[in-house]
């Protein structure tokens, strides 16, 4: 059940009623509910992956209730080791099993030894890297002491299975969202008002965005050694727009419907195309895997202190961690160097953490230097999508190669250049929308809020009338591949 | 929370409003198609299929002929079409004179049924009102909502129905343009002939569970055309129309149709269509009687 399909739109009102309306207040049915409720949501992808997401609900419930337990601290390490040895045994398996093989049987046949790993013929479960991140951060909050182990099974589970958060993120923390699970929730009407606005935005961004540039970045990239270096620039600029509305307008639906429920998640996306460096964009894209891998690996490992190459050693193991994470292949080991490149001598230079508010805050527009500075980052950024987008890393080269050549400096054509007109039209409203409201939580959260009723609503419904107008071709949500 | 509940009610008033307009348009327009539908059903022949069928005369049949064939009609919504004439009560459709060819196994057919594409989207413009709405392989439940479907609420059915075209002697690059638009849309649209296969099929049990007589007909392609359609399409042709031994298959595909009956590259002007359409009734009337 995809978040833009009419069964999601069926599915959240139900559940929303029942939450208030069927369950009396009680914080206990509303948390059964939702469990149900999440088990269903998963259920309709593939009912029988299920059973791992209990299973690995089940296994990181217990042994956190152990690693407490525990009263030596080699006790806590083994029960803490079995947890994250499944945890990741499932990750390696299912994801990373066949890669690992054919990486293998090709480095060997390169030095004359033909051996056969074989591969396994099995799907990749939705969702399994998200909810085993939030499985593995909350033992190692419990061994670290950080937090208690939560004793009530549903609500642990809720943690763990919430539906808007179960198959892309954010990746919770129990810090987080288990007091708000375990707690009693009151229906908030501008929380709700305010959800339901961020769900439209989501909307707008997955349904407009990102599966309308998806349609000509699929063209461009399938076809790229049909096309200009000019047109395989264009092909990573509707890449870029089709990630980031894809990925943030997935977030914004999951926080919109969490919100709904009286639940705050994390946020993900802050406008990180409007970043002045890499270290800022790094701070506003996907940030609940950023500071996942910040405090789990990057901080445990030394984190920026220590020697030079102590620093450089730590930048590529979270970046290299970060790509790899994404997938199986080595385009995204790339793309995670690339950034790990980019990153290094800021840190090096001790300006990584120069721009930590938003660009340009109180003015309507940046300065020069800025402007420059959101450019550059923006465009190192485009160049490190072909790597991601690519289909292998010979590909990826390929398209590198093409776009520096003579040819860049063509005019892009490809088949349905005209169709992108009306699109790329709309990639420039939405940019506008979101430089407007890059001051607040997500684009639209105050704009129109001290208009009249009238304008408010008609800038809503024309929200909805360009989804309903511009629909693009439906794409399944990126990363529900991770 | 009435706070809330009211103030989405108001928010979606419009909205209902605007859904029970369209939907009405919808509903009404179903109505009038019930009502065409159930004339169609009082003739003796039916002849379906896609713009190749369209040229043939329905008035050079004996008995009582409507040509109901459509351009760039995929097998799918042909079932479905004469699913909605057998659905009409006393239907008198004793024969069906289906159009099979070539390139009815081309990547234009998986286009034409795939509503991301712009033939996808022209298709479901012409056959929303014969098809299921949601729950089929055409029409995806999020697609409910979009503008192609509202286009098509208003646009109404396209009836196809005969097209007599006197153009002669098809240019070389009229005959390119028309296999082109055929066989080289877009690489990603690989043949899908399973599809094809499958609505044959259904067709097929269609028609004999309703004791109808099902008639396959090729029509003549030009030489400049037929020239260049691969083997392979002409074997997809052969393997589905023999899976149907009991079946009359009437092929014109070798017949000596020359450039000045033809209007371009796969369809025939009025006066090919004279002479096939001749020649099928001479076949209906010997051996089908």
């Amino acid at each position: 059940m995809f978040f833009n399909s009419l069964n999601f739109a069926l599915f959240l009102p139900i559940v929303f009623f029942l939450y208030w309306f069927a369950t009396k207040g009680n914080f206990k049915v509303q948390n059964l509910l939702l469990l149900v409720a999440s088990y269903c949501f998963y259920a309709c992808w593939d009912w029988r992956f299920l059973f791992l997401l209990m299973f690995s609900t089940f296994l990181d419930y217990y042994t956190g209730i152990k690693i407490s337990n525990s009263t030596t601290i080699n006790a806590k390490r083994v029960w803490l080791w079995i947890s994250v040895s499944v945890n990741l045994g499932f990750l390696g398996v299912f994801k990373y099993y066949n890669f690992f093989a054919d990486s293998f049987t090709a480095a060997l046949s390169h030095v004359g030894i033909d051996v056969s790993l074989g591969s396994l013929q099995i799907i990749l479960p939705v969702g399994i890297s998200f909810y085993t991140f939030h499985g593995l951060s909350y033992v190692i909050d419990i061994y670290k002491s950080r937090i208690k182990p939560e004793l009530n099974f549903v609500s642990y589970a809720v943690f763990v299975s919430f539906f808007p958060l179960l198959v892309a993120g954010p990746i919770e923390r129990a810090t987080h969202l288990l007091p708000q699970i375990i707690t009693k929730r009151t229906f908030n009407y501008s929380q709700a008002v305010d959800g339901l606005r961020q769900i439209l935005w989501g909307l707008f961004k997955k349904v407009v965005i990102a599966d309308n540039c998806a349609q000509f970045a699929n063209t461009i990239f399938n076809n790229s050694d049909a096309y200009s270096g000019s047109t395989l620039v264009l092909g990573a600029l509707f890449f870029t727009f089709q990630i980031y509305g894809d990925f943030s307008g997935y977030s914004d639906i999951a926080l919109g419907s969490a919100r709904l429920f009286g639940i705050e998640l994390l946020r993900n996306f802050a406008f990180p195309y409007f970043s002045r460096d890499i270290a800022e964009f790094w701070r506003r894209w996907h940030i609940s895997l950023s500071s996942w891998f910040r405090d789990y690996v990057y901080y445990p490992l030394g984190g920026s202190r220590g020697s030079l190459s102590l620093k450089i050693r730590n930048t590529f193991i979270i970046f290299l961690l970060s790509g790899f994470w994404h997938g199986a292949n080595w385009t995204f080991v790339v793309w995670g160097a690339l950034n790990a490149f980019y990153f290094l001598p800021l840190l090096l230079t001790n300006n990584n953490r120069n721009n930590i508010e938003i660009v340009a805050k109180g003015k309507m527009f940046p300065n020069y230097k800025e402007l420059f500075q959101m450019l550059i980052t923006f465009s190192i950024t485009v160049f490190a999508w072909i790597f991601f987008r690519a289909e292998n890393i010979g590909h990826a080269f390929q398209i590198v190669s093409d776009i520096f050549s003579i040819t860049l400096f063509s005019v892009p054509d490809f088949r349905g250049i005209s169709d992108s007109i009306p699109i790329i039209i709309l990639v420039v409203f939405f940019i506008a929308i979101e430089w407007i409201g890059r001051e607040e939580h997500f684009a639209i959260a105050t704009l129109g809020l001290g208009w009249k009723p009238i304008y408010r609503h008609s800038f809503y419904y024309l929200i909805l009338f360009l989804m309903l107008w511009f629909t693009g071709k439906e794409e399944q949500f990126i990363y529900f591949q991770f | 929370m009435t706070d809330f509940l009211k103030k989405i009610i108001y928010f979606f008033i419009p909205i209902v409003i605007a859904t029970v307009v369209v939907s009405g348009v919808y509903f009404f327009t179903i109505l009038k198609v019930g009502y065409k539908l159930k004339e169609i059903a009082q003739y003796k022949v039916l002849i379906m299929g896609d713009s190749q069928m369209q040229r043939l005369l329905p008035e050079s049949i004996d008995e009582p002929t409507y040509n109901f064939a459509s351009s760039g009609e995929h097998y799918y919504f042909t079932y479905y079409k004469l699913l909605r004439i057998c659905k009409v009560e006393n239907f008198r459709v004793k024969k069906v004179l289906l159009g099979i060819s070539a390139h009815n196994f081309a990547p234009i057919y998986t286009a034409l049924f795939d509503l991301n594409t712009p033939e996808g989207k022209k298709s479901l413009k012409s056959y929303l009102y014969f098809i299921p709405i949601i729950g089929y392989e055409f029409i995806k439940s999020n697609e409910i909502f979009s503008k192609s479907m509202i286009q098509s609420i208003f646009l109404g059915p396209d009836w196809g129905g005969v097209i007599r075209s006197k153009h002669l002697n098809p240019s070389e690059s009229l005959i390119n343009i028309s296999f082109n638009m055929h066989y080289k849309i877009n690489s990603e649209h690989a043949e899908s002939f399973q599809i094809q296969n499958l609505y044959i099929r259904k067709i097929y049990d269609l028609c004999k569970t309703n004791n109808i007589q099902l008639v396959f007909v090729s029509t003549p392609y030009h030489r400049g055309y037929k020239m260049q359609v691969e083997k392979k399409y002409f074997e997809l042709l052969a393997n589905a129309v023999n899976q149907y031994k009991d079946i009359e298959y009437l092929n014109f595909l070798n017949s000596d149709i020359d450039s000045t009956q033809m209007a371009d590259g796969n369809h025939l002007n009025y006066f090919g269509a004279q002479i096939i359409t001749q020649s099928i009734n001479d076949h209906l009337n010997k051996h089908l009687k």
